[in-house]
């Protein structure tokens, strides 16, 4: 039987209490919230960290694409962020969409240091900085829609 | 070959996502609670409460998890249960709002918007329990948040049950004015079927079937923005190009559906139901079933040729739908609601729509007459009957109809009511007054149809 963290289970906790999680337990999403209110930490028993399993095991190849107005440093400045994280590019190419610069690289992220969700936070970031809309997609969507 | 994808394609994936609305509509995970009946409802109650936190607990992290590794939003995450009428009916007590509050209580523990299946099935006649529920609906739906109802009161296979029908036009009138200050906002969660599917993952209408597994993840694909686009940019071609483009880019979609059930389902430990290809709009500007039908060459959704468009919009989305997912279900089809799509809201508003070309279109749409709002004063025997009609086209055509009514109560035809959000705005709309009451009244079953001789 799973481990099931309920948001009346956190409320009976003090604040900045530590709480002990066992592997696989469910923590319902008003209880995640109550435990950043209360500054809770989870004490994950080995291997039952989330941030662990949440990794994709088959998250190896993914696509960036770039779009927007084309300016200086562009390329520079995405590839400065992979290569800070060590993902390889494997294929950089660019076009014009609908009047807009677009560049797509192909990544493979299987030596990455930041896990998916980390990595497309920081592209995300930098395109807002450079005025660009920067998107990291899973290789897994390109392939469903458009292969059989 | 790792990467056999070309330019065009990866940059139609993207101008799908961040240009025409391209979204997972819901992820409804259905939960059988078949075995929380209990003869005391406080410890029914407390079963329920536990079985769907145990199952559903992730189900919101989970969806946000794929939203994230996947760059695809996931408008919905919801829960869908066994029809409360069955659990509730061992029960000595009959005051089955309380387990509509637990439902709602569990669904705000597990962070969901909706959870569906406050339901009861009386096609051919009801049980104790039924009537228990049917009637506490109004109760039940303005004490609550996220509760979502709905009764089927008729098939294919065993006609339609009048007493329910009439009883149904009463519980949307006394809903309705239990949530008069928001505009009769309650009906808004309540949904009259006939032929009702039991693995929908759309509410208002969603509830766990009885054939159901203990635990399953449908999804709902959205994306009539990404089919508007396509129409668009084809003015001329005749009606078989036309068909076959939308049909590849219903393949598309529903691609996007498997994908998304497929990993949820890995990662949640819950077998993958069904893929439910209905187009489903939002209030969004672009996201519209009715612009598609405009964009096929009317100049307002609502004109004489509406019904052909629609059929062949229907029709592609399915075949197209179809081959893109293993497994397809639920009601599969294009919505055409009133004030969910702004689209059709402006047809309403600009007098090219009425409530009879409406029921036209349902013939061949997948749902019913959906999140239609009439004059607060239409009498019960009127619904009633409106809702008669959807049920015998239903059981007639062998197809799913439903009927969302809202009579808003203390407004008139033309009158504008906002919901907000997703549930959008609309015009009140024009209902007959001449009286069905002779006819309702009448009760008893209408005999299921003949099965052959189908002209």
């Amino acid at each position: 039987m799973q481990d099931v963290i309920t948001r009346a289970k956190i409320a009976a906790l003090p604040d900045h209490a530590e709480l002990r999680v066992i592997a696989g337990a469910i923590i319902t999403r008003a209880a995640r919230e109550l435990i950043k209110e209360k500054g809770i930490t989870l004490q994950f028993d080995e291997d039952a960290d989330p941030e662990s399993q949440d990794k994709d095991e088959h998250a190896e190849h993914a696509i960036v694409t770039v779009v927007g107005c084309d300016r200086v440093g562009i390329i520079a400045r995405v590839a400065e962020i992979l290569a800070g994280s060590n993902v390889n590019i494997l294929d950089i190419s660019q076009t014009v969409l609908q009047g807009f610069f677009a560049m797509i690289m192909i990544l493979d992220l299987s030596c990455s240091q930041d896990d998916f969700a980390e990595l497309r936070q920081k592209l995300e970031e930098a395109g807002e900085e450079m005025g660009l809309k920067i998107t990291l997609q899973h290789e897994d969507v390109f392939q469903y829609m458009h292969r059989v | 070959m790792p990467f056999s994808y070309t330019q065009d394609e990866i940059l139609e994936t993207i101008r799908m996502v961040e240009l025409e609305n391209l979204d997972i509509r819901t992820i409804t995970m259905g939960i059988s609670l078949r075995d929380c009946a209990d003869p005391d409802l406080k410890v029914a109650g407390k079963k329920i409460y536990e079985k769907i936190v145990r199952c559903a607990g992730n189900l919101v992290e989970v969806g946000e998890q794929l939203e994230r590794s996947f760059g695809i939003p996931i408008i919905n995450k919801r829960v869908a249960v066994s029809p409360i009428a069955l659990i509730a009916e061992c029960s000595r007590d009959d005051h089955y709002c309380y387990l509509a509050q637990v439902l709602d209580d569990a669904a705000r523990e597990i962070g969901i918007n909706f959870i569906g299946g406050y339901a009861a099935l009386v096609h051919k006649g009801f049980t104790n329990g039924d009537r228990n529920l049917i009637n506490s609906i109004p109760q039940a739906l303005s004490e609550t948040d996220h509760v979502c109802a709905a009764v089927n009161v008729g098939t294919t296979r065993s006609g339609i049950n009048m007493e329910a029908v009439y009883r149904m036009g009463k519980v949307i009138k006394k809903t309705a004015e239990r949530s008069a200050d928001k505009d009769g906002l309650g009906c808004a969660k309540l949904v009259v079927f006939c032929n009702a599917p039991e693995d929908n993952p759309f509410m208002a209408g969603a509830f766990h079937g009885i054939g159901e597994p203990e635990c399953v993840i449908n999804v709902g694909v959205s994306g009539p923005g990404v089919v508007l686009n396509v129409v668009k940019n084809q003015p001329d071609t005749d009606m078989g190009t036309l068909a076959s483009l939308i049909k590849q880019t219903a393949f598309k979609i529903t691609r996007m559906g498997e994908l998304f059930g497929r990993t949820a389902s890995r990662k949640l430990g819950v077998p993958f139901g069904v893929v439910d290809l209905s187009l489903a709009p939002t209030p969004a500007v672009g996201d519209s079933v009715a612009e598609i039908l405009e964009a096929m060459g009317l100049e307002r959704c609502g004109a004489p040729g509406t019904t052909a468009a629609l059929a062949v919009l229907n029709d592609a989305v399915k075949k197209g739908g179809a081959m893109a997912s293993s497994y397809v279900g639920g009601l599969s089809g294009a919505f055409i609601p009133v004030s969910e799509d702004q689209g059709m809201a402006r047809a309403v508003t600009e007098g090219a729509l009425n409530i009879e070309k409406l029921e036209a279109l349902t013939c061949i749409c997948s749902v019913g007459l959906d999140m239609v709002v009439i004059p607060g004063d239409t009498p019960a025997e009127t619904v009633a009957a409106i809702i008669a009609d959807e049920a015998a086209i239903g059981m007639i055509n062998k197809k799913t109809t439903g009927v969302r009514l809202i009579p808003a109560p203390r407004k008139k035809t033309g009158e504008r009511v906002e919901f907000g959000g997703l549930l959008g705005s609309a015009p009140v709309m024009d209902v007959s007054n001449f009286s069905s009451a002779g006819f309702i009244k009448r009760g008893g079953r209408i005999p299921a149809p003949l099965q052959a001789l189908t002209n």
